[in-house]
């Protein structure tokens, strides 16, 4: 077990030295391209992005929650972490040693439980971090809230007003990391210094789930450090209500600007092909002087068309822009001073990734923007800019996409509110489809989708159940069944493979293994399937049931026969045992406890660069019983 | 009073017996709904009868319902299975069900007596690209225990097997062992296995197939279109032909070809496109043993676009199956996909049409057919000779108008078999009725015809003969794929005709070109598309009096269409879209559009992914014209409402 925690501090260590996200001797196959640009990351490491720290506030290399003692933490020496355990003498609050206006942000936390902390931006306006794990209806106080303000003057019983519960509790388990993404408008004042625009959170997002979004604040939020308004202030984190941990901090300050658009002029064609031909060698349709970049401007709604806009874009400063150009079932170009940034000519989806980066001087910048609608009865692009304190925004019209979508009326959603129900369907799991996929949503909130051809859980949520109407609007041309609610992902390799010696890579298909056979599933009364598999010759039965007292899936997989088999359990950038023998996996960041393991023995393995939770099962009879909790 | 009454209807029976008095199809079939709750989406996939008299059906949804005392007005529903994913399939066994989902054959059964199913035991998982088109269908039972399954092409603007054994017909053992049989199937949406665990399967209209039809598939056999044959090279593949070895565009019809590539299956029935169906589905023999009518050992064969049912009757000439096809009965609520029969001879009728549309306007619907006991005068079967045809009746005629040459035309033509979808007729021919003879007891009359043609069907009409108590014909026109004769050589003599069927066919208001009068070009230019589920992409359009006008018309479905602007008023184009139904085989070589005072100008018909411009001024006179797609079985639906509005 020493060995095992040492070897994981050091990995550990290792990924939190580093200045990017991604661990220095993760293997990557290609370059991955991100349609924003970099973020400024606080390392955490060293003080001088802080004011003075309070003693309450230490770094650590390792942290994770004491779950027997309510707002602990436990660390280990080391960097890339800070922690704030406060006590009675020491409660002070973290200041960042630089002011902010617009900002957009990027942290993962850890509350212990019962915990309560905050990030109040401009010191004044508090996005809430609590344990609000298990909370059925989320108020203002809860995680990722805008806390309440507060004026003893409006009487007893009223002294809290506004604030904003979070749109769904999105919150984890006390001792998980949580990643939270918050996009804050400061407020705007006229020469005279009077306040004419309300300080705004634009989105705030927990664990992958929007949960504020637009919400404007009327002045500073309760316990704010600050009594005023003022265009800047620093950023602070909360440390006088209990234990937070803190990790890959990391931010963007914006000033407000946009890249604005001049001398426009639109060429209008006929679009005769797929792939683009030389423009020059066409006559246009029309053209015309225009004054934005809309797929609107198409003047025959049905007929392919190609458009061409050229012009000049305005740039406020100096540095590196990032476009990012999506299209809906067509293709085209983004020319920038002559460079071709993006290439999209050919078929694509609002799905394909079309970003591209160049350096750009203040002043303007001749570009040339290209839009193949070569089907007729598909229209909409969108393009938008991000640039050095310039928050990504559109260059496009709201119109541009409009005709992307489908209408509200149209959604098919089942609901599992009484019973627990099935549904086939085909499921996108990381980015590809895959066709032999079920999901289960049972009465207790909590929904699972499993892979029946590669015997692999791949996702859990918690909310409504399923969004059906990619399989049921006319053809359902998709026939993909989407989650409704906050999800937890998982490798989605097959759990189970015959591997002797236990070493190698893990196999990516069950069914590309000799002697596997998928044999469906059997409902038990409550009606919740277990998974029948054969691999060789021993028999596997998967079955999972969700907790009933909190949000977490129940595992028990039998075993019988006599082939020996491991079952890997999950992947992640890292994978640490707790004292309690709870395993943390990282960086979806879930919980996985173990039941009665008899003489079965969980390990952790490497292999790509990632952490692998593994267990081998030898021949006979075994069961296996582990909950997922997150 | 009373003895006027009697002279008047004495009068009237014998004015009916003079000119034959006419009945309809539900004098003698009747068309029962299976009430649904409303609550229920019932869009039919599969239907199947269990050892309890209850209906089984699978829905689009996923679900399998359990219907009690289906035969009453008022069932009681009880939901069996559910989350699978489109099962288009039911079979019962054994107080188990069996269905093919878009991914796997599943085994349904209740271990503990409650009505709902707790076991969904995987019998095989095949492979799936993710495209929608990939349908699986089945599964049905042959004598030795395993299951046949017939699987669709993926759809990527034209069909492709991008998955395996997509486009063939598979056997599946109940432990889940596969073997494919037979290839080259495009959209096989029904098959039947008869008492000899002989395979037929239907086919609709598409790429390779020039319309609609039914194959007797043997082990081997390839059916025709090549895309399944990317598998031929798999260890247990029957057949060896190759992708490459079929010719894009031979100029053949399918029965020429066949006579070059061994593997190659010609048809057993051919249902002539627009005119029996257009989405040919499933079928069941009639084996009620004369319970359900005179059509004992007969086929009936459903369409999901045109909501009918048809008659099939088979003979098999030289081992070779073939035969004719008649029209039955019409009318159903929704489109056709699954028939199974009831336990009181009644047959049951699956229907959906989400997606794709039909004439019967419901979007799903379960319906059943009843014999009323009263046998209708028809054409009851239709059997080869090497020089005409033999008929049978249902009745005895009336032997004096059957003995009239004239009574009877048979005209024979063909299709292409061709990479392009679906196919005109060609080579249209009159034959010459030369001698007819009446049977004595006059149940059946034997012709004699010069002008049969082998590999051709013969369309043929009776006109003006009734039976011998005074009917008419409820259906008097029959269709027979001619691919073999008795005794192997056609004794009927060749005409002589040009048989390169219509020449150029000039038809004046479909203009093309812009009017050398139009100096200044067009005033307007519209752009009209198409949606899923026989649409146009718009509903509505307003245009101004006198206006020129330029419109491109985008077929962006997968089905044929074309566009016709039709004169003001309602009834204009409702009698437009009934002459366009009327004009049978020559419909296609005048693209579906009547030579009529009611069109004002129309494009011609528009193969997928196509694109025409026409060109015609707004009339005068303001009030609502109409848009209509006047392909048959579209026109009641795919229209566009116009609003002329008079100039400003």
């Amino acid at each position: 077990m020493k060995k095992i925690i040492i070897s994981l501090l050091f990995l550990v260590f290792f990924s939190a030295c580093s200045d990017k996200n991604e661990r220095a001797d993760a293997p990557l196959d290609k370059e991955v391209l991100l349609p924003f640009l970099p973020f400024n990351t606080i390392a955490l490491d060293q003080t001088t992005d802080f004011k003075e720290i309070p003693e309450n506030w230490n770094m650590a290399g390792t942290v994770y929650a004491d779950m027997s003692n309510e707002k602990t933490l436990v660390m280990a020496e080391g960097k890339g972490i800070l922690v704030n355990m406060p006590n009675d003498q020491n409660k002070g609050h973290l200041f960042t040693a630089f002011d902010h206006g617009d900002m957009e942000l990027e942290v993962d936390v850890m509350m212990p439980q019962g915990s309560n902390s905050g990030l109040y931006f401009q010191g004044r306006y508090e996005v809430q971090l609590l344990d609000s794990w298990g909370v059925k209806n989320p108020q203002h106080l809860d995680m990722g809230g805008i806390y309440h303000r507060w004026d003893d003057a409006r009487g007893k019983g009223n002294e809290g007003y506004e604030g904003s519960a979070p749109k769904i509790n999105a919150a984890k388990a006390p001792g998980l990391w949580q990643h939270l993404k918050i996009v804050f408008h400061a407020p705007r004042f006229d020469e005279e210094g009077n306040k004419i625009k309300n300080a705004k959170f634009e989105e705030v997002w927990l664990n992958g789930v929007l949960i504020q979004e637009n919400l404007e604040v009327t002045g500073p939020t309760r316990s704010s450090a600050f009594e005023d308004e003022k265009p800047k202030g620093p950023l602070m984190v909360q440390g006088d209500h209990g234990a937070v941990a803190l990790k890959n901090l990391k931010y963007k300050l914006y000033k407000g600007e946009n890249v604005q658009l001049k001398d426009m002029t639109l060429r209008e064609y006929p679009s005769d092909s797929v792939m683009l031909v030389n423009l020059d060698s066409l006559t246009p349709l029309r053209e015309l002087a225009v004054d934005t970049v809309s797929a609107e401007m198409v003047s025959a709604k049905r007929d392919p068309r190609l458009l061409r806009f050229s012009g000049k874009m305005l740039i406020p400063q100096a540095g590196d822009y990032l476009f990012d150009y999506r299209i809906h079932d067509g293709g085209g170009l983004l020319i920038v001073e002559n460079d071709t940034l993006i290439n999209l000519d050919g078929d694509y989806t609002l799905d394909s990734l079309g970003v591209g980066t160049k350096q750009l001087k203040a002043g303007e910048v001749p570009f040339e923007l290209i839009y193949n609608k070569h089907r007729g009865w598909r229209q909409g692009f969108s393009l938008e800019v991000e640039g050095p304190g310039i928050q990504k925004h559109a260059l496009h019209t709201p119109g541009s996409l409009s005709r992307a979508g489908h209408l509200p009326a149209d959604v098919i959603m089942v609901n599992a509110t009484e019973d627990v129900t099935l549904q086939r369907s085909f499921w996108i799991h990381k980015g590809k489809k895959r066709t032999h996929c079920i999901s289960v949503g049972t009465p207790q909130g909590i929904h699972y989708t499993y892979d029946l051809d590669k015997a692999a859980l791949l996702q859990v949520w918690n909310g409504s159940f399923f969004d059906a109407t990619e399989m049921w609007l006319d053809r359902g041309e998709k026939q993909l069944g989407l989650p409704a609610g906050f999800t937890v992902s998982f490798h989605g390799d097959a759990q189970f493979a015959n591997m002797p010696d236990g070493s190698g890579p893990w196999p990516e298909f069950a069914s590309a293994q000799e002697g596997f056979k998928a044999g469906g599933y059997i409902l038990n009364d409550a009606g919740l399937p277990a998974f029948h598999y054969k691999i060789g010759t021993t028999d596997i039965t998967d079955a999972l049931k969700p907790s009933s007292d909190m949000r977490a899936l129940e595992r028990s997989i039998r075993f019988n026969g006599n082939t020996g088999l491991a079952h890997k359990l999950a992947e992640g950038n890292q994978i640490e045992v707790l004292p309690d023998g709870t395993y943390i996996v990282n960086d979806e960041s879930y919980f996985i406890k173990f039941g009665d393991l008899d003489d079965l023995k969980p390990q952790v393995r490497q292999s790509n660069g990632k952490d692998e939770l593994v267990v081998n099962v030898p021949t006979g009879t075994h069961t296996l019983n582990y909950t997922i909790i997150w | 009073m009373k003895s006027i009454y009697k002279i008047v209807i004495a009068f009237v029976f014998l004015l009916n017996g003079a000119f034959g008095f006419a009945q309809k199809e539900s004098d003698f079939y009747k068309i029962v709904d299976v009430p649904v709750p409303e609550e229920i989406l019932l869009e039919v996939g599969g239907l199947a009868l269990t050892d309890d008299d209850q209906l089984g059906v699978s829905t689009r949804r996923g679900e399998v319902w359990l219907i009690d005392k289906p035969y009453s007005q008022k069932p009681i529903y009880k939901r069996y299975a559910q989350g699978l994913h489109e099962p288009l399939g039911l079979a019962y066994r054994d107080g188990s069900f069996y269905t093919a989902q878009r991914g796997e054959l599943t085994r349904l059964e209740d271990t503990n007596s409650d009505d709902e199913a707790d076991v969904y035991k995987t019998i095989y998982s095949w492979p799936l690209s993710g495209n929608y088109h990939e349908y699986s269908y089945g599964p049905k039972f042959l004598k030795n225990g395993n299951m046949l399954l017939t699987l669709n092409l993926s759809w990527i603007d034209h069909g492709a097997s991008l998955a395996k054994w997509r486009g063939w017909l598979v056997e599946i053992t109940p432990d889940g062992e596969l073997t494919p049989i037979a290839t080259g199937l495009r959209s096989p949406s029904g098959f039947q296995i008869n008492g000899n665990d002989e395979v037929f399967y239907t086919e609709n209209q598409g790429d390779w197939v020039g319309s609609g039809r039914m194959t007797h598939l043997e082990k081997g056999d390839f059916a025709g279109n090549p895309e399944g044959l990317v598998w031929s090279g798999e260890p247990n593949s029957p057949l060896s032909l190759k992708m490459e070895d079929v010719e894009r565009d031979s100029g053949l019809s399918l029965y020429e070809y066949s006579k070059k590539i061994p593997a190659l299956k010609a048809p057993a029935i051919w249902f002539p496109h627009t005119i029996l169906g257009i989405a040919t589905s499933d079928l069941i023999y009639d084996t009620s043993g004369g319970k359900f009518g005179p059509f004992e050992g007969q086929l009936f064969v459903g369409d999901q676009g045109h909501s009918i049912i048809t008659r099939v009757f088979m003979e098999k000439v030289n081992g070779v199956y073939q035969g004719a096809v008649f029209p039955f009965v019409e009318g159903f609520s929704s489109g056709i996909l699954r028939m199974v029969w009831g336990s009181d001879n009644s047959m049951f009728v699956g229907m959906t049409s989400r997606g794709w549309g039909s004439t019967g306007k419901e979007l799903f619907g379960l319906q059943r057919l009843v014999w009323t006991g009263k046998t209708p005068f028809e054409i009851k079967t239709m059997k080869a000779q090497d020089d005409g045809f033999e008929l049978e009746f249902t009745k005895p005629i009336n032997k004096k108008l059957a003995a009239d040459l004239s009574n009877y035309q048979i005209t024979s033509f063909n299709y292409k078999y061709h990479y392009n979808y679906g196919s005109p007729i060609v080579g249209q021919q009159k034959a010459l009725i030369q001698k007819v003879e009446v049977s004595e007891d006059g149940l059946s009359v034997r012709l004699t015809v010069h002008g049969m043609r082998m590999g051709f069907v013969h369309q043929l009409k009776v006109n003006g003969v009734t039976s011998g108590g005074g009917e008419k014909l409820l259906h008097n026109t029959g269709y027979y794929t001619l691919n073999e004769v008795p005794g192997g050589a056609l004794k009927s003599p060749s005409l002589e005709i040009n048989t390169e069927g219509a020449s150029a066919i000039v038809q004046e208001k479909r203009v093309h070109e812009m009017p050398l009068t139009w100096t200044k070009g067009a005033d307007q230019e519209l752009v009209i598309g198409t949606k899923p589920g026989l649409k146009y992409d718009i509903e509505e359009l307003t245009l101004e009096a006198g206006k020129k006008i330029e419109l491109t018309f985008n077929n962006n479905d997968d089905m044929l269409h074309n566009l016709v602007v039709t004169q003001k008023g309602i009834e204009s184009v409702n009698q437009v879209v009934d002459m366009a139904l009327q004009m049978g085989l020559d419909g296609a070589d005048y693209n579906y559009v009547p030579d009529s005072d009611l069109v004002i100008v129309h494009t011609g018909i528009l193969e997928p992914r196509t694109s025409q411009k026409i060109y015609f001024e707004v009339p005068s006179d303001p009030g609502i014209y109409w848009i209509v797609c006047t392909f048959p079985g579209h026109g009641d639906v795919m229209r566009i409402k116009v609003t002329v509005m008079a100039n400003s």
